[in-house]
């Protein structure tokens, strides 16, 4: 929450036309989140103590980098395996023109469907 | 400020986000008394939770890859390459359970290390996931009730398209 709603105010910043009211909203969620955040480090709850807290944060933040590094990693393998699929495809063949029955079944296929102005 | 430098948001963006996270490890290292806390083992699972990640990606984008799959479509590649490089991650995962490096709190068994760490994997996205929808929902909801001048076009008379002979 602290740093999606931080990057939701940068980013409505960013998207101009003076949105500075959102903006403004977007940091005190960001702010008031830390100061959750801190306060839990610090105090912990009324069934969990402070080192709980401290040590699920450490561990919290270590799956976070983790899944970042490892889906960021499959994302940018799997642009390489569908980049080497469109360098390995080849060039399609020539299309062959249309026969003189083929020719005209699809002209009467267009008059009968766009009326006369064909 | 100046609108539609697209190189100029996407460096602002990185940074505060890059901030933020200093800044929660910051309170982490903070308030941290030296041997209070307890072993969390950090790097290990740091490894497990991007082996994990990696493999759960590539076995989705393998299902997607099927699905989409038809008999035109050229997508041996893209088939192969995920199914082997999440077989890859789960091989190595088995690898870094059976040489010690386990998540402490777990029952060392690879099942259970691998479960345990799907399910951390599955919280802390949805959690993302929520946050994004409070975030950005309250956003559409401020940006959209804010008032906007009348739009020129709305005054702008609709234009008939239909032949006039028929």
């Amino acid at each position: 929450m602290v740093i999606i709603a931080g990057f939701a105010a940068a980013f409505v910043l960013v998207m101009g036309d003076e949105r500075k009211k959102e903006a403004a909203i977007m940091s005190i969620l960001s702010l008031a989140s830390f100061l959750l955040l801190i306060y839990l480090l610090a105090e912990g709850t009324t069934s969990d103590d402070p080192v709980y807290w401290r040590s699920s944060s450490w561990g919290v933040l270590g799956d976070l980098g983790g899944m970042l590094f490892g889906g960021g990693f499959a994302l940018m393998l799997f642009v390489t395996f569908v980049w080497i699929g469109e360098k390995r495809m080849g060039v399609p063949s020539e299309v062959e023109p249309l026969t003189e029955v083929e020719s005209a079944r699809v002209k009467e296929i267009l008059k009968e469907n766009l009326g006369e102005g064909v | 400020m100046r609108e539609g430098d697209v190189v100029r948001d996407w460096r602002t963006l990185s940074l505060v986000v890059l901030v933020l996270v200093i800044l929660i490890f910051i309170a982490n290292i903070h308030l941290e008394v030296r041997g209070e806390v307890e072993d969390v083992d950090i790097l290990s699972r740091f490894t497990h939770s991007a082996v994990i990640s990696f493999i759960m990606v590539n076995g989705a984008l393998f299902l997607m890859t099927l699905a989409l799959s038809h008999k035109h479509a050229k997508l041996i590649e893209q088939a192969l390459g995920t199914i082997l490089a999440a077989v890859a991650g789960v091989l190595l995962f088995g690898l870094f359970v059976d040489s010690g490096m386990t998540v402490t709190g777990v029952a060392t068994d690879v099942w259970s290390q691998f479960s345990v760490g799907g399910i951390r994997i599955m919280i802390a996205g949805f959690a993302i996931l929520l946050a994004f929808g409070a975030s950005f929902g309250l956003l559409l909801t401020l940006v959209t009730g804010r008032e906007a001048p009348p739009d020129p076009l709305l005054d702008l008379e609709t234009t008939s398209f239909d032949n006039e002979e028929e």
